[in-house]
């Protein structure tokens, strides 16, 4: 039987030789990620209640990234929780003020094709990229995984997303994911998975193919996939299992795309679904620029910016919190960061920030903000009066210099 | 059954706001759908139901925001189509959500009876 790359990761996971789209199997899981926020301070109390253990703790990787820094009782409460947890329980991997969990897990070597994970967070599909069968769960589901290792899932259908030709010079995988959340919804994944094909994709970076994944989540998918080929291994610094889908294997959809034929894209307020091509919106002012988050600040997305603001000021306020400690130490060695310092950048820390709507950087009623995060829902960054433009890297910056909405492909050498 | 009747791609930050998330259940749920309907915690009754277009709960994998509408007493939730992460936390917390094509014509204040069993839900107003 053909088969998917989504097929064959849930059935490896099942102990299957294939599944069918639609049937309902329980899987073994590989690896269970949490956070601050949905991890110990919601789990710890129902592990009591239950008196049950955790299944295998050399299997969890618990991450500090929503509630850092720490800035009152309450966020020094949830932090220290976590911090005890990890602890007393054990677990595989503990990663305190290192950065955004999606970053940090493939950066410290959790991931490899062929697994099947869990994140206690919507972007978990991120994981994805590594071609491994990853997505979020709430804390109660996540209860279910750490008592018994399993969870149980739809064999869900694949929907191909191919693009041939290579992305012009300024356009990014954030362009493609507005791209496409606007052409197919927020509910275009249908809770299925999506599995990113073609050349332009295969010439992607990891940091830019876990961006896909990453926004597999606005676009309403159970995961986002790709398979595995030499970029994956180089990234995790070994040789990796090649995971992919069977030629011909059954499809729910499949949309091919010209990925040179892709301008910049912006997303107006109050929905990524809400995107257009960046000379739509020449004529909108802003007063706030942020490139920040899972989605918009890795090692990648900073290169990005750093490209356009090289020898440019921005003429607005510009906040960047780069994606993890590791990401920001070496866009320093790179002079990455000098470049966004120099274009006037407040560097922020390593965590989710203001894109979850934590921390002391909310945005007030008046900001007309840039960002290169992935949400842009009415108040989930601060005052539900703010109005948030999504955009790519390189687009926040060549806006930022700008002080309006601007085309990066201006600004490139 | 009370409906109350919200639109399409309804997010999971608008039920469970991040600036609240630091709190329990008590706190968030006070702030659940404020920027949408100002009036919803302060009138909404047990048993009511929230009815909403087309993918529900669209968003974070926070399940405060199930949490605090089954907190202020919302017995079921119907919708066009449910976003898949907030349509299983719903069904794990003991919040029962339906999937109904004709969702959008139920109204706001519509009494409705709905037979999770047979999956059924009668308008009993129209």
């Amino acid at each position: 039987m053909l088969q998917t790359l989504a097929q064959k990761l849930v059935a490896r996971a099942a102990g299957r030789a294939a599944v069918s789209p639609g049937e309902i199997v329980t899987c073994k899981v590989d690896l269970a990620m949490m956070h601050d926020s949905g991890g110990p301070r919601r789990v710890q109390p129902m592990l009591e209640r239950l008196g049950a253990k955790v299944w295998d703790p050399s299997k969890v990787v618990l991450v500090t990234d929503h509630y850092l820094p720490e800035h009152d009782d309450e966020s020094r409460k949830i932090v220290r929780i976590a911090r005890d947890w990890a602890r007393d329980n054990k677990v595989g991997g503990f990663y305190d003020a290192q950065g955004i969990c999606h970053v940090v897990l493939p950066e410290r070597g959790h991931l490899r094709p062929g697994m099947f994970a869990v994140g206690g967070d919507s972007h978990s599909p991120t994981g994805g990229a590594f071609a491994a069968y990853m997505f979020g769960i709430g804390a109660t589901e996540m209860l279910g995984v750490l008592v018994t290792g399993e969870i149980w899932l739809k064999v869900p259908h694949t929907i191909a997303l191919e693009f041939s030709g290579r992305l012009s010079a300024g356009v990014s995988a954030k362009d493609v994911m507005l791209f496409l959340i606007g052409r197919l919804g927020m509910e275009g994944g249908q809770y299925q998975a999506v599995e990113y094909r073609g050349a332009a994709i295969r010439a992607l970076p990891m940091q830019e193919r876990m961006t896909l994944c990453n926004m597999a989540a606005e676009l309403g998918a159970q995961t986002g996939l790709i398979a595995s080929d030499e970029v994956t291994g180089e990234f995790l610094k070994k040789d990796v299992e090649i995971w992919d889908s069977d030629a011909g294997a059954s499809l729910l959809a499949h949309h091919e795309f010209d990925a040179s034929a892709l301008p910049p894209q912006v997303a107006a307020p109050h929905s990524p679904a809400n995107s257009r091509p960046v000379n739509d919106f020449s004529s909108t002012e802003i007063n706030l620029a942020y490139i920040g988050a899972c989605t918009g600040a890795k090692l990648e997305d900073l290169r990005m910016a750093a490209q356009v603001f090289k020898g440019r000021k921005s003429k607005i306020r510009l906040l960047v919190a780069p994606a993890s400690l590791r990401d920001q130490e070496t866009a320093q060695k790179e002079g990455v960061l000098k470049i966004l310092q120099d274009a006037g950048a407040e560097i922020l820390p390593n965590s989710c920030g203001i894109c979850a709507g934590y921390g002391g950087h909310l945005l007030q009623d008046d900001a007309v903000a840039i960002s290169s995060t992935a949400r842009n829902f009415k108040g989930r960054m601060g005052s539900a009066k703010a109005q948030v433009y999504l955009a790519s890297p390189y687009t926040v910056a060549a806006s930022a210099i700008a002080g309006r909405i601007a085309d990066p492909r201006e600004l490139l050498p | 059954m009370k409906a109350w009747v919200l639109g399409d791609n309804v997010d999971t930050d608008v039920m469970a706001p991040g600036a609240y998330m630091k709190f329990g259940i008590e706190e968030i749920a006070k702030h659940c759908l404020e920027s949408l309907l100002p009036s919803f915690v302060s009138t909404v009754q047990k048993g009511d139901v929230v009815v909403a277009g087309r993918n529900f709960g669209t968003g974070s994998s926070r399940e405060q925001a199930p949490a605090a509408l089954k907190h202020l007493g919302v017995t079921a939730l119907v919708a066009e189509s449910f976003a898949g992460l907030f349509y299983r936390n719903a069904i794990n917390l003991g919040l029962p959500a339906v999937a109904c094509a004709q969702a959008k014509r139920i109204r706001q204040g519509d009494v409705l009876e709905v037979d999770f069993e047979k999956g059924k839900i009668r308008n009993v107003t129209t």
